[in-house]
């Protein structure tokens, strides 16, 4: 399955979004996409992640305007083929979806 | 460090754990044929037997292609829970039922749930003392460094972790080092570190900074040379090993740390860049899998989580002893020190 997935960045003051276009299957969580993503797209988008089973929490950003954990959350799950995704708070941004939490 | 932990039932293919409570609650576990494997391998103890030899038993049923297929890569068998009362599991096992709903999108009271072994934990790793303090390869303390937890070999576990015995590796020993090291650095305030030692961590961060920062474009993704480094060390030195295939893969493991120099890092910047940090780790990664299979191509027995096809028997007379692998300029090398046996000699394992 073909998704756009778009990514709210920031890094040295500057904000911008900038779009991705992946193949993975349905059952693809957030988290395993954005990390598709780092390793074969993009190594300097910044997120952050740990348990990867929805334990820890530290995944939590925003997709498509709701606060979800990325590792939990799959992608054919949301309904469209267009992902959003922002950080979970507009405060404290560090870079890219990492906050200062 | 050739002491390596696999978790027998990991959820396929997310690699998470389903926990042993699973089968302390009479979950089985069945090959492609419907059969409870484990009658094969351990009799009387079947499912509740040891992590390694339910590993094994699985490895094995793949072997001789009972298993179910991922894909037609991934090995797998059965866990199956449905013999089991539904409000009972509900109530005891609630977060198996939501993982395996999530990422394997499975309902376990009426399918089977894919499971395999994973690499789980590390029994050995930093060579510590009682105390939590990290020794050198003379056994001396490194002054003013620590480790505690699954990154330090306290030795409590010998060559096979039991369940649940980690928490004694944090709450025991997280709190002999950590008051330990606290009171250290009250007693030595300045000067606490040898000057050698913050000449090394200089180094390191000079290391880090200048050589793995400043990099161009071009090179080698290092999620490439880390996925091709565990692919080798799987099938050196996984569930089984023998002298061919560990040295086998120390060839490989050599070149992936000749390509290692060649990585490149895309993110250049100083904050939370996690292209750096992973190479740090893979960098940390690729040694302790070299140290890994030396220790597993020299250890000429099987003991406990190391199981070598060549020598399946354990040798006490001559294996009962630590391997400490220390690095000495960019050569690896193998010293050995007697196991202390203090309270019970290690017995014949039987199922
Ligand atoms: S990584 Fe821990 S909750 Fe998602």
């Amino acid at each position: 399955m073909k998704y756009k997935i778009s990514v709210r960045r920031f890094r040295d003051g500057v904000q911008f979004v900038q779009t991705y276009i992946i193949e993975a299957p349905p059952t693809t969580t957030v988290l395993d996409a954005l990390i598709n993503i780092r390793e074969d797209l993009d190594g300097t988008v910044a997120f952050r992640y740990a348990c990867r089973m929805g334990v820890c929490g530290v995944c939590a950003v925003k997709v498509n305007g709701r606060p979800v954990l990325a590792c939990t959350t799959k992608l054919g799950d949301l309904g469209s083929h267009e992902i959003y995704i922002e950080p979970i708070q507009d405060k404290n941004i560090i870079k890219d979806l990492v906050v200062d939490i | 460090m050739e002491f390596v932990q696999w978790h027998p039932t990991a959820l396929i293919p997310s690699g998470i754990l389903i926990s042993e409570a699973a089968r302390a609650e009479g979950a089985y576990l069945v090959n492609r044929e419907g059969e409870r494997f484990m009658k094969r391998y351990a009799p009387q103890q079947m499912e509740l037997a040891p992590r390694d030899v339910v590993s094994r038993a699985i490895a094995m049923e793949c072997k001789a292609g009972r298993g179910f297929m991922w894909k037609g890569k991934l090995c797998y068998v059965g866990l199956d829970i449905r013999h089991l009362d539904p409000s009972r599991v509900k109530e005891r096992l609630p977060l198996l039922l939501e993982t395996v709903k999530t990422y394997a999108g499975i309902d376990p009271f009426s399918e089977l749930i894919p499971v395999a072994p994973a690499v789980h934990y590390f029994m050995g790793v930093i060579h510590t003392d009682l105390h939590g303090r990290v020794l050198d390869p003379y056994g001396n303390w490194i002054k003013g460094l620590w480790a505690a937890g699954e990154v330090a070999a306290v030795s409590v576990h010998g060559a096979n972790r039991l369940g649940s015995n980690s928490l004694s590796e944090c709450a025991v020993w997280g709190r002999i080092a950590g008051e330990a090291a606290a009171k250290y650095a009250l007693e030595n305030r300045s000067g606490a570190v040898e000057e050698y030692i913050r000449a090394i961590a200089e180094e390191e961060e000079r290391r880090i900074l200048y050589v793995l920062g400043r990099r161009e474009t071009g090179g080698i993704p290092a999620a490439h040379v880390k996925s091709a480094s565990q692919k080798v060390v799987t099938k050196g030195a996984g569930i089984f090993r023998n002298a061919e295939s560990t040295a086998e893969a120390i060839a490989e493991l050599v070149k992936l740390m000749n390509n290692f120099r060649n990585i490149n890092i895309n993110d250049t910047s100083r904050i939370y860049n996690m292209e750096l940090r992973e190479v740090i780790e893979l960098d940390g990664m690729l040694q302790a899998a070299y140290a890994l299979l030396l220790g597993a191509y020299l250890r000429t027995e099987s003991r406990g989580a190391h199981y070598r096809i060549d020598y399946p028997k354990r040798d006490d007379k001559h294996w009962l002893r630590h391997t400490i692998v220390y690095k000495y300029g960019d050569s690896f090398i193998a010293a050995y020190q007697p196991v202390k046996i203090e309270g019970w000699p290690p017995e014949m394992r039987q199922y």
